[in-house]
């Protein structure tokens, strides 16, 4: 039976680890060529070994998603390596603790835009033209923290506010043209980074308890919805955005 | 005053995995918007960004003072 991403081909940034890591497996799984790109090249190639291993075929790309030079060279080497680009899953992420606003270093609201938004903008922009005509998936992923006042992270917020509201502009621009754009907003998940993030790990144990559905997500259960939204299966959907986060908070 | 910086960069980056993550992977950046002599970047790219990597995640409340201690010691 052929897999539900049969003979397409994806870019998934932040593929060294978490959500990224779970949908390059998934991805593979399900029948796409898989070019993980992550500036994190150690796990990065793990991902892509891993694929290989479950009889997939991955490309690693060291890619900053805030250099335009590095995602320039991230779709070029995908198209030389697997000669089209179906799907761009826009995953790279950081998340940094910061202090109320007026407390906010310029250099922590810097590090967190370029990765979060000015990464989702390179990498569209270079990714689409390949898209245009021939048609595509890009599926974003924002947070639940670009939807609700955040009072830990104010520059991951901002980013990821951000994202949702260039998921809208780039479905109303690119749609027509067979692009759809997508963008998912999750809420609490298993991940490296959230891990990190929650700042202990009996802090981290909290979290199932403040879940509707009693657990945090993981990053299977994001990579699940990423698939959908890259498969034919959602030809009809564009400009959604759609919240995962276990029934929210309690 | 750099000297300062460089120990505010390693006590964040101990406390808080993201920007571990940004110092990690995007050191030049991170010494790009900080006010660090040549010498003291050199210490973050060579000596401390390595020991970074070896952290668990996440570096325990309990015990993050001796861990950015020993990190600060690198840059004595």
């Amino acid at each position: 039976m052929p897999g539900r991403l049969e003979d397409k081909v994806a870019i998934i940034t932040g593929g060294a680890t978490g959500m990224g890591r779970a949908a390059s497996l998934l991805f593979a799984r399900e029948g796409a060529k898989v070019t993980v790109a992550d500036r994190n090249a150690p796990e990065g190639r793990s991902t892509a070994a891993m694929v290989g291993e479950t009889g997939g075929e991955a490309l690693f790309v060291e890619t900053d998603v805030s250099k335009a030079d590095q995602v320039s060279n991230m779709v070029e080497r995908t198209l030389e390596r697997f000669g089209q680009l179906d799907v761009l899953v826009n995953n790279a992420g950081i998340l940094i603790r910061t202090p109320p606003l007026a407390e906010v270093s310029e250099l922590v609201w810097d590090l967190t835009l370029n990765t979060n938004i000015r990464g989702v903008f390179l990498c569209t922009k270079y990714a689409i033209p390949h898209m245009v005509g021939r048609g595509g998936s890009i599926v974003n992923v924002s947070s639940g923290a670009g939807i609700h006042p955040t009072t830990h992270a104010v520059p991951y917020g901002v980013s990821k506010a951000g994202v949702i509201q260039i998921t809208l502009t780039t479905s109303s621009q690119y749609a027509p043209e067979g692009v759809r754009c997508n963008v998912i907003v999750p809420g609490p998940i298993d991940t490296p980074q959230a891990r990190g993030s929650t700042g202990s790990a009996e802090e981290f144990a909290l979290i199932p308890s403040r879940v509707a559905l009693g657990r945090a997500g993981t990053p299977e259960d994001i990579a699940n919805l990423m698939l959908f939204l890259a498969s034919d299966e959602a030809s009809f959907i564009s400009g959604a955005a759609i919240q995962i986060h276990g029934g929210g908070q309690v | 005053m750099s000297q300062q910086v460089l120990r505010e960069i390693i006590d964040r980056a101990v406390a808080d995995y993201g920007f571990r993550l940004a110092v990690m992977w995007g050191t030049e950046d991170v010494i790009a918007g900080s006010d660090l002599s040549s010498g003291e970047a050199a210490v973050l790219r060579d000596l401390v960004v390595p020991e970074l990597k070896k952290l668990p995640n996440p570096v325990e409340p309990a015990d993050h003072a001796a861990v950015q201690e020993r990190l600060a010691n690198l840059a004595s």
